[in-house]
Parts: C-alpha cells; structure tokens; sequence
C-alpha cells in the first residue's frame, strides 16, 4: 500500500486513525497498531507477513532473554543469535542471486563460467529497513542502553509500525521508546495539525514534484545511449532532485503519519544539497541510516581512534557495507565505495577545501553527488559507464524539450539547495485557522494528480 | 449566530479551493505528461479524427495522450506514400484493438509486427497501422476506398470489430457525408480522474445501475434474446463487400478471426469484462454476446473459404485467455505480442511458400 494512493488516503488512514483514538490503552493501541501495520505490509504479499512476524519474535526473545541474564556466554548468545537469524535472513532474499551470479561471473573471468541457478526468489519489500530495526533493538538491549520491553505487543508495534515500515527512517526503540510508554496517554489533539503539515508536505514533495520529475527523467535515462551530453546532465539532474524529493516526502510523511498517533519520529534529512563537504553530507542525508552505520558499525570497528590508516579501513568499509545494504548490485557498491573515497579525500584535505569560497564548496561538492548518484541509478555498470561518458565527453544526441520539466528542475533546485526543509519551517508549528486553506489547496493539488492514475512507488521500496 | 456563519463560510471556502486546486493541477499533470492544453477540453475523437468527404480519418499528425498519428493520420511512424522500391507494405484495417489503447506505446500488435519483420532484407516490409478506434466494417469500406488503399499496400490485413454489429438500436451506418460529433463545453477533468480510479466493485456496481436504468427505458424484447440473425447477415455481406473492394485494388486480402477474452460457453471469470463490455452494447447480453462472436467468427470463415483468400484464426488460439487481453477485446501488451508473433509467422511462410 503505497501513501499516495487512494486506498491509503481514503480508506487505511482514516480507519486507523479513528479507531486508534476510539481505544484508550496503550496496551490495546499496541495491539490495533500492530494488526494494522501487518495489514499495511500484507496488502502487497501476506506471506511477507510471516517472515516478519517471525524476524519479530525472535528478536523480542532474545531482549526478553538480555534481560534476564546479566552476563555470561548466555547472554552473548542472545546477541548473537537474533542478529545471525536476522542477517542470514536478509542475506538470503536479498543477496543470493546476486552472490550466484558474481560467482558465475568471476569464475566467467578465468574462462570457467561455472553454471549457476537464479533461484526464484522474492525480495520481501521493506527487510533491510525492518531488520535493522530489530538488530538495532538488540543490541541496544545488549549494550544496556535501553530496557528490553515485556510486552510483546510494544515491541511488534514498533516493528510493524506502518508509516516507517517499508522504507525508513531507521528508527531505533530508544528513540521512541519514551511516546510508546505513554501511548495510553497520548494527546491527539497536541499532534494533529502538526501531523497534518507533515504529511502533507511530504505529500507534495513525492506527487507533485518527485512524480512530475520521474515521468521525464525515467523516459530519458530509459533511452540513455542517445543523449547528448546535456540531455544525460538534464536527466541526472532530474534524477537528483527526484529521489531527494522522493525519499524526503516519504519520511516527512511517515513523521507526520508519526505525529497523528502521538509518536515523534527523528528527522531523516536535514537539506542535504546544501552540504558541502562528504562529512556534511552524510549529516544531512538518511541521517538515521548514516547515524546507524555509525553507531554499529563505525564505531565499533574502532572509528577514528586508531590512527589514519585504519580511519580510512573503516571509513571505506562502513560505506561499502551502506552501499550494499541499498541493493545487490555492483553499481550500489561502486556508489558506497565512491562515497567512502570522497569522505576520506575531504578528510585528507579539509584544511585546503574549508577555506575555498563557499559557493566553490557547495558548487563542486553539489557536482560529486550528482556523479555518485549514476552509480545509484544506473542499472548495471555498463550503463553508468555510457552516462558518464554522455555527460562528460561532449555529445550530440537527444533531451527533454517539455518547458515544464525544466520548470521544475528549476523549482526542486532552489527548494533543495536553497529553500526551507519541513523542519525549518514546522518543528515550532501551531494551527491557525488559515492554515486549513493551504491544506485544502495542497490536498486537493495531490489527490487530483494520484488520481490521474500514473503514481510511482517510493525510490527507497526497493531497498 | 456569527460564529456558525463565519464557520459555514470557511467551510465554502475551504471546498472552493479544494476543488479549484484539484481541477488546476489535474489540467497542469495533462500538460506536464501528455502535452494537453490547460485550458482546452480534450476529446480523443475531436483529436484523433478529422471528417474528410463521406468518411472519418486519422488526423494528420494527430495526437492525444499517449496516441500519435504521422502526417497521413495513422498511427505509428512517418512513411512515405508510396512504398519504396524492394519494401511491400502491410497494411492492417480495425478498430481500437488494432489502433492499440491499452498497450504501452509501440506494443501495439502493429508496431510489434513492424519488429518482428525488422529482420527481413528481401523483401523488406513496412507496416501501416490504419485502423480507427469506432470503425465497425461497414463504415471501413468507405474508408478504405478513399484513404488507405492509396497507399498501395500489398498485404491488407482485417481484423474486423464483430461486436460493434451488436451497438445501437439501428444497424452500423455509413453516412453519406461524414461529420464529427460536435465540441464538448466544460469538462472536469478532476472529476473524470476521479471516476477513472473508483474501485472495481463500485465501478461494476455502477455499470450495473446505468444498465438496469438504460434497458428500463426500452420496450421488452429490446435485448437481443439470441445473436440477431439481420446484424449477422450485414456483418457478413458488409465483411464480404470489402474483401471484393481489397482485392479489386490489387492487394491481397487477409482476414483474421475475432478473439475475445470470454471462453464460450462464458465461465464466472468471464463476466468482469463482459458486463463492462454490456455499458457499450446493452442489447447484448453475456451469453448473446459470446454466441454471437462465434457465430461471426464462423462467417468469417466462410467468407475466406468462399473467396480463397488466407485466414488466421485468432480466436482459436487466444479465446478464454484472460492473460493476453485489457478487457473483453482489447489486447494488453502480452496478447499484441501473441497477435504480432502469428502474423510475423504467418508473413515468413507466405513468402516462404510464393517467393
């Protein structure tokens, strides 16, 4: 069920929402939130539903068995064991093909070509997003950062929660650990209009500027091979600012959806195009899965404290491992390793680039991004290769011609790069009745666009 | 008192702009995507056809979402009006299952033909794509006489639209002087998308309504109880008159079989496309519907056995295969590449068989 589309709009919402404020206990919410978040999952495939349920499980075992157990080996399995479960999970349905065919590939390399199976298998829409909250959960209770929950009905809630379920944020328990608690005691008339805002602005991001942009940028880089280099610039451009708009709508939309049912979701970008450098970058984008790759992963393989060149290990393998979790594909870890490179040139270099001009910084950084992101389109390298050709070797061929692609690619421009985020302009929000006007002007603009028929799923699903 | 009119008037407001954001930026997505004015009132017939003397045509250069025509009002590329030296032109004649409204853009089964037929160096071959969304076969014997047998095809193609013998209260009729239907005034466009993205269960539901209210209208016996004998008889003679008329061009006729998605006798799984079908033909009931398919399909048959002329017989192959089609007639992409696959074959043993 995607958030902008009618069945979401006009018939879940509304029937979550109302019910969810009919019931008066936490306990009874946790349960309606749960039911509703396997409906939301389930309206793609219900077998999904099991795998989840089951992922769930264990891992509310393993906090129950943390917090029985002190210390000991014991307590080490129930570290180990839910992560192992969970990865070994995620690593089959997401990695198994493409792990069969590099090694049908590289064996290709030797003149071998060792004939593999593609096995049929079915990417579950949302794991990596919903394993990492589970792992995340673990080893928080392991780490005694947070009290593992009791109540199974807590823990599925905010496993199975809908509005961050399928593509983030990586919302870690502590974060909402304290609004789950109070649940029973929420203030739904403190959180509506805010909720409303939210959601509605993420709503025209997605529908009205990260559609408008996909119609184009997907006809052009669908025929790549015939762009002239500024149709491929036009296109990646395009590109750009459609899978910011994207993924940015779906978060502020799940922290609006967050709001109507008084739980505080974390920001999950914070203006990333106005970064500039690596560093600033990755503070600003997907910040809960580039804080999560921090905090279990960076960190842990030792940070910065171990001298340069295991800084620069660790740098390069933490954004090689962020590049994969998107997909299983070598573009994705190209994009991760080329990420990595770019953190640890500015770390090599700060001293010279943080005195440039800042519209140089800005400028140029804004250019790297703009090439990663071929890598995260492209399909196969082969086709990231042709559109950086196309855009850097001079070439005659095709472009958009349509005015108002290139009106948009204008608009999404200032608004990524130089306008207001969600949270610059809503974190202190209060109603006022005027406020109702832009809301009817923006729904009615969205609902009018969803329905002529032609709206696309999140980027991020397929992660 | 103040209060509940201040509020009302918010209320009015609040709808006001609801609805006149909604219509703008629906007008604004048309723009964005199909190139449609903002402020005209689209109509696909208006756009896509022009009357020219006793018959309706493609408009040159005609465009309409994701439908475009090329200078001589046919859909698919720009072609010269002669064939060139070496290249035989295949020209197919029907209605919107052969235009293609339901396929992505150049999976029409036309367009996949010209494909399939990409490989062939002699002799070369060009697909033409004349067929018009609403022609039945009566009104295409005009048609072809007056437009696309100027265009010397070798190889015609008919894939004729029984069902469209089962519409109207009259017979299908080919006026003497052909005229467009007139310009429609204001349409919503929001309110058309809207009802465009009703569920299923409520469209049918409503389907449903309209019929019940459209056969109340009528006298009894105003549904056909059994396959109209005099429609099949015009369908057949109609059928029959343009095969002649193809023939005495000097292009070489080829029927294809009508296929349906329905099986015959209909199973339960039929009755979604055909009670959508029922809103277009509502003197057709499932049953005569399918009945009368066969019976024309039959005929059509005969025709070819009686001229010698080669048929395909489509419904044999994908009759009662929901896969390959949109609705009860129409192809999605999968079918138009059955379709495009059977002619493609057809073609090569043709040449195969008369080099």
């Amino acid at each position: 069920m995607l958030f902008n589309s009618f069945v979401f709009l006009l018939g879940f919402l509304p029937v979550t929402y109302l019910v969810f404020w009919t019931l008066r206990s936490a306990s009874s919410r946790y349960v309606w939130l749960t039911v509703t978040g396997y409906v939301f999952y389930g309206y793609w495939d219900a077998r999904f539903c099991l795998l989840m349920a089951f992922s769930t499980l264990v891992s509310f075992t393993a906090g129950l068995g943390l917090l029985r157990l002190p210390e000991g080996s014991a307590r080490k399995l129930c570290l180990i064991v839910p992560i192992a479960i969970d990865l070994l999970l995620l690593g089959f349905f997401k990695y198994t093909n493409f792990f069969l065919q590099s090694i049908h590939d590289a064996t290709g390399l030797f003149g071998l070509g060792l004939p593999v199976p593609v096995l049929q298998i079915v990417l579950p829409i949302g794991i990596s997003f919903y394993t990492f909250h589970t792992i995340t959960y673990i080893v928080d209770c392991y780490r005694g950062t947070i009290r593992p929950t009791t109540n199974l009905f807590e823990f599925a809630a905010y496993v199975s929660l809908f509005s961050q379920l399928v593509a983030g944020p990586i919302v870690r328990f502590r974060q909402i650990e304290e609004d789950l608690e109070h649940l029973g005691v929420a203030d739904r008339r403190r959180w509506l209009a805010k909720g409303v805002a939210f959601f509605l602005w993420g709503l025209l991001e997605k529908v009205l500027i990260a559609d408008s942009l996909a119609a184009f940028v997907d006809a052009d880089l669908a025929r790549h091979e015939t762009l002239s280099t500024l149709g491929a610039w036009a296109a990646m451009l395009g590109y750009t600012f459609q899978l910011y708009f994207d993924f940015c709508g779906y978060s502020d939309m799940a922290v609006g959806l967050g709001f109507l049912f008084g739980i505080r979701i974390p920001a999950n970008f914070n203006s990333p195009y106005k970064a500039l450098d690596p560093a600033d970058f990755w503070r600003r984008w997907h910040i809960s899965l580039s804080s999560c790759l921090r905090d279990y992963l960076y960190i842990p393989l030792g940070g910065n404290r171990n001298g340069e060149l295991t800084t620069v290990r660790n740098l390069l393998l933490t954004m090689l491992i962020g590049g994969i979790w998107h997909g299983a594909n070598w573009t994705f870890v190209i994009w991760g390793g080329y990420h990595g490179l770019l953190l640890v040139l500015y770390r090599v270099s700060a001293p010279v680039w943080d005195h440039l001009p800042r519209l140089v910084r800005h400028g140029g950084f804004f250019i790297l991004v703009v090439v990663g992101w071929v890598f995260f389109r492209a399909t196969d390298v082969a086709m990231a290769g042709r559109l950086l050709a196309a855009m850097f070797v001079p070439t005659r061929g095709e472009m958009s011609h349509h005015p108002g692609f290139y009106a948009v690619l204008l608009f999404s421009a200032w608004w990524s790069m130089a306008g207001p985020n969600v949270w610059d302009v809503l974190t202190e929000y209060r109603w006022k009745p005027i406020h109702g006007l832009a809301f009817a002007t923006v729904f009615g603009a969205c609902l009018a666009v969803i329905a002529g028929g032609r709206q696309s799923p999140f980027l991020y699903f397929q992660f | 008192m103040r209060n509940k009119l201040r509020r009302a008037l918010y209320a009015i407001v609040v709808a006001l702009l609801f609805v006149v954001s909604a219509e703008s930026a629906a007008r604004l997505d048309d723009w964005m995507h199909w190139s449609l004015s903002p402020l005209s009132t689209p109509n696909m017939s208006e756009e896509l056809l022009c009357a020219d003397g006793r018959i309706l045509r493609g408009q040159p250069h005609g465009k309409f979402k994701k439908f475009e025509l090329n200078e001589f009002g046919f859909r698919g590329p720009e072609m010269a009006s002669v064939p060139a030296a070496g290249t035989e032109r295949v020209l197919i004649l029907g209605a919107s299952e052969t235009f293609g409204l339901y396929e992505t853009t150049g999976k029409e089964y036309p367009a996949q033909l010209t494909t399939l037929l990409a490989t062939s160096e002699s002799p070369r071959f060009e697909v033409v794509n004349a067929a018009l969304p609403g022609m039945n076969v009566r009104t295409m014997r005009n048609y072809w006489s007056d437009w696309p047998s100027r265009f010397r095809p070798a190889w015609v193609f008919v894939y004729p639209p029984t069902h469209l013998y089962l519409g109207g209260d009259e017979l299908p009729s080919a006026p003497g002087q052909a005229t467009m239907a007139p310009k429609a005034g204001f349409q919503s466009r929001f309110w058309g998308r809207l009802r465009d993205s009703m569920p299923l269960a409520y469209r049918q539901w409503r389907f449903r309504q309209v019929l019940r209210a459209e056969v109340a209208q009528h006298p009894d016996g105003w549904v056909f109880e059994s396959p109209p004998a005099d429609r099949l008889q015009a369908f057949t003679e109609d059928l029959d008159e343009l095969v002649k008329a193809i023939a005495a061009s000097g292009a070489r006729p080829i029927l294809l079989t009508h296929a349906v998605s329905s099986a015959t006798p209909p199973r339960s799984e039929d009755m979604e496309h055909l009670v959508t079908m029922r809103l277009s033909l509502p003197r057709a009931t499932p049953e005569v519907l399918v009945d009368f398919e066969q019976k024309a399909n039959s005929r059509i048959l005969a025709i070819a056995e009686q001229r010698a002329i080669p048929v395909i017989d489509l419904a044999a192959v994908l009759n009662g295969k929901h896969e390959f089609f949109a609705d009860l007639v129409h192809f999605n992409d999968s079918g138009a590449e059955v379709v495009a696959q059977l002619l493609a074959d057809w073609i090569r043993q043709a040449c195969l068989a008369h080099p």
